[in-house]
């Protein structure tokens, strides 16, 4: 591939272009040159013969990448039963116009299109004697049904979920939003893959500040290709080297329909069925979908567990090798003698024990997380038996700090959707607390709150919830009220237009 | 740079959590013993007196802080120098508070651990908060704000059998000198260290009261103090309290539910370290505005890592000893403090008064130029 000195940093594709001439032949050759090397590249030849001469054209397309009844049906069989008049020239405009039936044709001589549309599945028409190509669709590709995504669960939710291409991931989301001012913009990112970008807001409901922002950085990402939806947050996020994630993610069609109503815009990345959801603040990990459509109370409750749960999870590690080695004195006497006599005979000190079993507990966690089911009895073996029972028989831990790691894992999995900053901050906090005790702690979580009101996802301060001092605002975060309380949508989030609901309580 | 504001509850917040800040270490004062509440409360008249002279002083020149004022009232050279020496008392009070919170946690629970440590510590938090900016800050005080509310008042609360109040009695069996020189300590500190906030009220909301904000954080900052004070007497009584190096701590000590609660001070701990931390926050922030002032540097983040350092290291040397601190704080504080915090507002008042009347006077161009100064950011 030449490169061109001049050019900017720049990821470069091949430079070949089609010229389109009026042969057929030539065009044909054109194109094969391009797709050399290529052999699902397939060139159909065949005529529509009349009276005294027969009009030749020629099909190109990917196998495996169109649906071959279309190209039967919609394509090779009208044409060739077509009764053109004698004296017709070869021409596209009547080809589209009253041969081919197909909801989708277009004639064309720009080489970008003509190329991207045969990579993408449509099929390519070349007439003989006609500078004009006419694009067919013809995409068959194949892409599974919509299911329910395994990581995002919901007890009363629908069964749904994303898939990979993102026109039916944007017909999932439509679906549910009945609307005109649903928009759609579709971008390209990726000089080799050209990855379809879909942004997806309400307009009148989504900042217009916040979608041009959003625009402008995606147009200025500047890469080879673009698989995932998670490395295209990383490109455009605000804080990119904090571990507390701006944009969130999303695999169900009813969330996204949900954040779309706040007056938040969904990024569809083609290829993956995982969106991204922005602005994203620090409420959003402890939200669940389900927190809607369960009693209030009951949400409520378990949102503060959530909460309650991402404290402990970063802190009940740290909080006990502080009481253990500086604050003895805080600790109930009967407590500290059985925590004594758990301890007796371990040679390493709290902190290298502490360290140690959080270490191996993520080494669990990652053992499993990627892998085959088949496996999973071997590593709870592993897991439970050797590394529990066995360490603490054989004095290795003390059963307490077990206790504690466990803890601090079951919580960390409750809030899975926060693991980069849990993991982070954990292990900071108690090597702090190694250091200063409580102190130590108090200091590292000062820190780090100092870190999250810092942050701004789009503009929008990460905290801002949490920070108003206004306690109707904690009504959709720490709570969750009833939804007739639920009547505005998020401040600076969503553009003027406020209200979700009339008024039924005469406020 | 995009100009840096916070809202009226935040400013308040921030303003309470201020005065919370010292009086959680060293304590009140022990002349006036049991009559402690009373000194609070004409300590408390006195400084509504004075915070109004510096509401009055925002409330002229709003959008400005204390050294831009300098300059536009005093002039290039007299109101440099005056922004030389208040910004020394900036400095000096700012050495003192992590002073005061390395020499605790060192006294209360790492005895073995090196003060420099815990100094270095500080300054890294500090120096972390003042590159965040006071907005930043602003919206961290307001989580922490109700978690020490919270956590203060649970203390006072489960604490209530315990009480008693008989400890409070008799009232004034000394006279009211005693009682009226630690209303002068009090006064003088925390209340009249408020004078702080005129070197960061440029970052306050155009549309906020500045009056309300200095009221109402003196009615809840004050009331605080009282629960505080009238806690700690009526849990040990003021001759404890007079052998206590820091009284308010050490009453949590006291505090016990069941067999299982107990030795619960070091939560008390939170909220000292946090309340401290905000009030060295304000003081340094302050203090790296005047610094850039002098030095005519436009962003006062360039200064301000290296000023922490400085004084977090030369903290370290500021007193032989812990009761040398104490000592300091309780007795010679009140009187250093009174250029600083009475004299060069009230002079810093009259001058705007002056041109501010002058100002009207001549063209009302002047304030439209003045109050197109800030534009307002996103606000929570």
């Amino acid at each position: 591939m030449p490169k061109h000195k001049n050019s900017l940093p720049t990821v470069s594709i091949s430079n070949k272009k089609i010229i389109m001439l009026k042969s057929l032949e030539d065009n044909l050759k054109q194109f094969e040159d391009i797709f050399q090397g290529d052999d699902s590249f397939m060139a159909r030849h065949f005529a529509c013969v009349r009276k005294n001469k027969s009009l030749k054209f020629c099909l190109l397309y990917l196998d495996g990448m169109v649906d071959a009844a279309i190209l039967d049906n919609s394509i090779i069989k009208p044409i060739i039963n077509a009764h053109l008049p004698d004296d017709c020239e070869a021409n596209a405009d009547i080809i589209i116009n009253q041969v081919i039936f197909s909801h989708y044709a277009k004639k064309s001589q720009e080489s970008d299109e003509l190329l991207s549309a045969i990579i993408m599945g449509d099929s390519v028409l070349l007439i003989e004697n006609c500078y004009d190509a006419v694009i067919v669709s013809s995409k068959g590709w194949k892409s599974r049904t919509p299911s329910e995504p395994e990581g995002e669960k919901l007890i009363r939710g629908p069964r749904e979920g994303f898939v990979e291409p993102i026109l039916d991931n944007l017909a999932l989301i439509r679906r549910r939003l009945a609307t005109p001012d649903l928009k759609y913009k579709e971008m390209t990112i990726g000089v080799e893959t050209k990855t379809k970008i879909g942004i997806v807001y309400i307009e009148g409901i989504a900042n217009k500040q916040i979608l041009a922002e959003l625009i402008e950085r995606i147009n200025k990402v500047e890469i080879d290709g673009m698989v995932l939806a998670g490395s295209l947050a990383e490109l455009i996020q605000d804080a990119p080297y904090s571990p507390f994630e701006t944009i969130g993610f999303t695999e169900r069609p009813d969330v996204a329909v949900a954040d779309l109503l706040e007056g938040r815009i969904i990024v569809l990345v083609d290829g993956t069925p995982i969106t991204m959801t922005l602005p994203y603040l620090f409420e959003k990990f402890f939200q669940s979908g389900d927190d809607y459509s369960l009693n209030y109370l009951f949400s409520s409750f378990s949102r503060l567990l959530r909460m309650i749960s991402f404290w402990l999870t970063i802190t009940a590690p740290a909080i006990y090798v502080a009481l253990t080695t500086y604050h003895q004195e805080m600790i109930p006497t009967a407590l500290l003698m059985s925590i004594l006599a758990a301890r007796e005979g371990v040679p390493f000190p709290t902190i290298v024990e502490t360290v140690g079993l959080l270490v191996i507990f993520e080494i669990l966690r990652e053992a499993g997380t990627r892998m085959p089911i088949s496996l999973s009895n071997a590593l709870s073996i592993l897991g439970a038996l050797v590394l529990g029972t066995a360490a603490v028989e054989a004095k290795i831990v003390s059963a307490t700090v077990i206790t504690v790691v466990a803890l601090t894992g079951l919580t960390g999995l409750m809030t899975q959707r926060i693991k980069a900053p849990i993991v982070v901050i954990r292990t900071a906090l108690t090597l702090l607390a190694g250091f200063m005790g409580l102190y130590g702690i108090l200091y590292g979580i000062i820190f780090v709150t100092l870190h999250m009101c810092s942050i701004r996802s789009f503009g929008v301060p990460y905290m801002m919830e949490f920070t108003s001092l206004n306690p109707g605002d904690l009504r959709d975060t720490a709570l969750r009220a009833p939804i007739w309380f639920l009547r505005h949508r998020p401040k600076l989030v969503s553009s003027s237009n406020k209200t979700r609901q009339a008024n039924r309580l005469g406020q | 740079m995009q100009k840096e504001i916070i809202n009226q509850k935040q400013a308040i917040v921030l303003m309470v959590t201020f005065i919370m800040g010292s009086g959680t270490i060293v304590g009140t004062g022990d002349k006036s013993g049991q009559d402690i509440w009373i000194a609070l409360l004409i300590a408390m008249a006195g400084a509504s007196i004075i915070m109004a002279v510096y509401a009055r002083i925002i409330k002229l020149f709003p959008g400005m802080d204390l050294f831009d004022l300098l300059d536009k009232l005093f002039g290039r050279i007299l109101g440099k120098f005056i922004a030389l020496i208040f910004t020394w008392y900036l400095f000096h009070v700012g050495l003192n508070l992590i002073r005061n919170t390395s020499e605790f946690i060192r006294i209360i629970s790492l005895d073995a651990t090196p003060q420099c440590v815990i100094a270095l510590f500080t300054g890294v938090l500090i120096a972390y908060a003042l590159r965040c900016g006071i907005e930043v800050i602003g919206r961290w005080v307001s989580i922490f704000f109700p978690v020490i509310i919270v956590i203060s008042i649970t203390l006072s609360v489960i604490a209530v059998d315990m009480y008693d109040f008989d400890r409070l009695k008799p009232v004034l069996y000394e006279g009211l000198k005693p009682v009226l020189s630690d209303a002068f300590g009090i006064f003088a500190h925390p209340f009249a260290e408020t004078v702080v906030f005129l070197g960061i009220a440029g970052c306050f909301q155009k549309q906020s009261n500045p009056h309300k904000i200095f009221n109402i954080a003196l009615l809840i900052g004050g009331l605080y103090m009282l629960m505080l004070a009238v806690r700690t007497i009526a849990l040990m009584g003021p001759v404890n309290k007079s052998l206590q190096m820091f009284p308010p701590y050490i009453t949590a000590r006291i505090i016990k539910i069941g067999d299982f609660f107990q030795r619960i001070e070091l939560i008390n701990a939170v909220i000292i370290v946090t309340a401290v931390f905000t009030k060295v926050t304000v003081y340094m922030f302050s203090f790296a505005k005047g610094m850039s002032y002098l030095l005519k540097i436009d962003d006062y983040r360039t200064l301000s890592t290296p000023l922490v350092f400085f004084t977090a290291a030369y903290s370290i040397f500021l007193f032989d000893n812990a009761l040398f601190m104490v000592k300091w704080a309780l007795n010679v504080f009140p009187y250093y403090a009174i250029p600083f915090e009475i004299i060069i507002p009230l002079l810093v008042w009259i001058a705007a008064e002056i041109k501010a009347r002058n100002d009207k006077k001549t063209t009302s161009q002047n304030q439209s130029t003045n109050s197109s100064g800030s534009n307002a950011g996103m606000q929570c």
